[in-house]
């Protein structure tokens, strides 16, 4: 009893003398809360919930036994997972080519390069998708070459069979800088010799880019791997902005269905749901992430 | 034999990343292209390269009612935002870094963990609380929620941690308080993760287009994308030129941003990048 005491009064006494500790962390803090915790509590309550012109009514878990049933559910997690994989792969190995073309090039070519490829990820969101929408028009500058090459073009984002991997296609674009500035800097970090012994045993390029820098730069890929498909998870302003979803949910992914279910059908509670779903998705993907990089690389 | 090999793999090597990077370009070129040409129609090869060049539809944004507004606001929300965040993640960053208070570990572990929430599910909620808190169509109601950022409160301890303790020591010997040392060491020496920090809450502030097009109602609050988004609900198939000039203004300040701070854009990759 007396150790507690004792312990608790020395606590208390650390707390009053760090005072000015928690006066540095209390705005950033109460923001956090107000903002942050305590809207995903209340995300967590309203998924049991349906909203019924006034308020939100509990239901139980009735929403979740409707989205486990639902058929245009069931087509955007599909959706989303076309997304991720096409993305994924895609992304990965452009940026592991492109980067390793780069970083044996000047300074100054290198620098110049990145911040091309990594400008369409840095600009206005919106922007980036006008301009898409006109090239993916029907009477756009893409079905122009097209004609070009004899070849029938379509309106590319009203086609149920085309609207998402046109999506994909501006995704990848906006997201395609970070991997090759990540594996540029990787790459970099390899030290010289490895390629010099190898030169001397008569590599060629190729063999050099798969048995020695591959194996080297595998936790930069996996790291990426992983940070993609979070992004292919939350992708949505551009979905919004290019197909809002359509047309029959055909280019809708989680995350936008989230947002067309809250604010263009009125249905928030069933949208908290489709958060708290996404909430759970990302987290495996993260605690996979943990999983593999508990430790760092050393070369 | 081997050196012509090598030849032609390099012009192979060239000829690739040439055209990658004129796919990448293109988009800007032809909104730049099509923005500065009168009427619509631009479909043929000759009208790759423009023969003349109009600034009539920029001078058409211009004159909107209430383009200025639209920029002011976009500023003003960004800069109180990027502002603010910095302010408040350096604090909290230095505290989590340099002191060893009690709750402290808890605390920084409740925020890494959170981290990864993805917004969306906060995007009802949030939603709600706006309308609780009458915020809807302000300028709080638009800075406030984007002033969250456990990132940053991470990114600012690891920058902090970088700090030698010996010259936050040697500054108390010399009567400093908390604030001063604050002031007058953390913040000069943190500098490069600062300015780090302030670009990405920059680009993230000012394209939160949907959580703008929620909050905002009227034509006086709106911001340049939501705008310029805005405009393409009505002019799509109308008057393709002006809202290209439209797509190019918005992006002009972070074409800005981005040609200045270059070294920070990479910096900033490489700092929360690889850590991993």
């Amino acid at each position: 009893m007396t150790i507690v005491s004792i312990q608790n009064g020395k606590t208390l006494k650390k707390i009053s003398k760090e005072r000015i500790s928690y006066l540095f962390l209390l705005p950033a803090f109460s923001i956090y809360i107000l903002f942050f915790i305590y809207p995903l509590f209340r995300a967590f309550i309203y998924s049991f919930c349906e909203y019924k012109g006034r308020g939100f009514v509990y239901v139980g878990v009735k929403n979740y036994l409707y989205f486990l049933q639902d058929d245009v559910f069931r087509r955007i997690i599909l959706n989303t997972c076309t997304m991720c994989v096409i993305l994924v792969p895609t992304v990965i190995i452009s940026s592991i080519l492109i980067a390793n073309y780069i970083v044996r090039k000047k300074q100054i070519v290198r620098g110049t390069l990145m911040g091309i490829f990594y400008f369409p990820g840095v600009t206005s969101i919106v922007t980036i998708c006008i301009v898409w929408k006109w090239i993916y028009n029907s009477e756009g500058i893409l079905n122009y070459f097209l004609s070009l090459l004899d070849i029938q073009g379509i309106n590319w984002l009203g086609n149920p069979s085309s609207a998402l991997l046109s999506v994909v296609v501006v995704l990848i674009y906006i997201c395609i800088g970070m991997p090759i500035i990540l594996i540029t800097a990787s790459i970099g970090n390899i030290p010289d010799c490895f390629y010099e012994v190898a030169s001397l045993e008569g590599a060629t390029n190729l063999q050099k880019l798969i048995y020695i820098t591959l194996p080297l730069i595998k936790p930069t890929i996996l790291y990426l791997a992983i940070i993609l498909t979070i992004t292919s998870f939350r992708a949505f302003i551009f979905v919004i902005l290019l197909t809002a979803g359509g047309p029959y949910y055909s280019s809708s992914v989680i995350a936008s269905y989230l947002a067309n279910t809250a604010f263009e059908c009125g249905q928030f509670g069933k949208a908290s749901t489709i958060g708290i779903l996404l909430l759970i998705i990302i987290s495996i993907l993260t605690l996979i992430q943990y999983k593999f990089f508990k430790g760092s690389v050393e070369y | 034999m081997s050196s012509i090999n090598k030849i032609i793999g390099k012009m192979l090597g060239y000829l690739i990343i040439s055209i990658t990077v004129i796919l990448f370009i293109f988009p800007f070129y032809w909104m730049v292209v099509t923005s500065t040409q009168k009427g619509t129609g631009l479909y043929s090869a000759e009208d790759l390269i423009p023969r003349e060049i109009s600034m009539d539809n920029y001078i058409e944004l211009i004159n909107l009612k209430h383009f200025a507004r639209w920029n002011f606001n976009s500023m003003f929300i960004s800069s109180i935002t990027v502002i603010l965040t910095c302010l408040f993640c350096t604090m909290a960053g230095y505290i989590f870094a340099k002191k060893n208070i009690p709750g402290g570990n808890v605390m920084f572990w409740l925020l890494l963990i959170t981290m990864t929430i993805p917004t969306q599910t906060l995007l009802v909620p949030l939603f709600m609380l706006m309308k609780q808190l009458k915020m809807f169509n302000t300028y709080q109601g638009l800075i406030l929620p984007s002033l969250v950022r456990p990132f940053g409160i991470f990114l600012m301890k690891q920058v902090i941690s970088t700090i030698p303790s010996e010259f936050l020591d040697a500054a108390k010997i010399d009567g400093a308080d908390e604030f001063q040392i604050f002031r007058n060491v953390i913040i000069p020496l943190a500098k490069s993760g600062i300015i780090v920090l302030a670009i990405f809450t920059f680009i993230s502030s000012y394209n939160d287009y949907f959580w703008q097009l929620l909050m905002i109602s009227t034509e006086e609050m709106k911001t340049v994308p939501l705008a310029v988004a805005c405009l393409q609900e009505d002019e799509f198939c109308t008057n393709i030129n002006f809202l290209m000039a439209g797509a190019v203004m918005a992006s002009v300040p972070m074409l800005l941003v981005y040609v200045f701070l270059q070294k920070y854009f990479i910096q900033g990759i490489t700092i929360g990048g690889i850590k991993g």
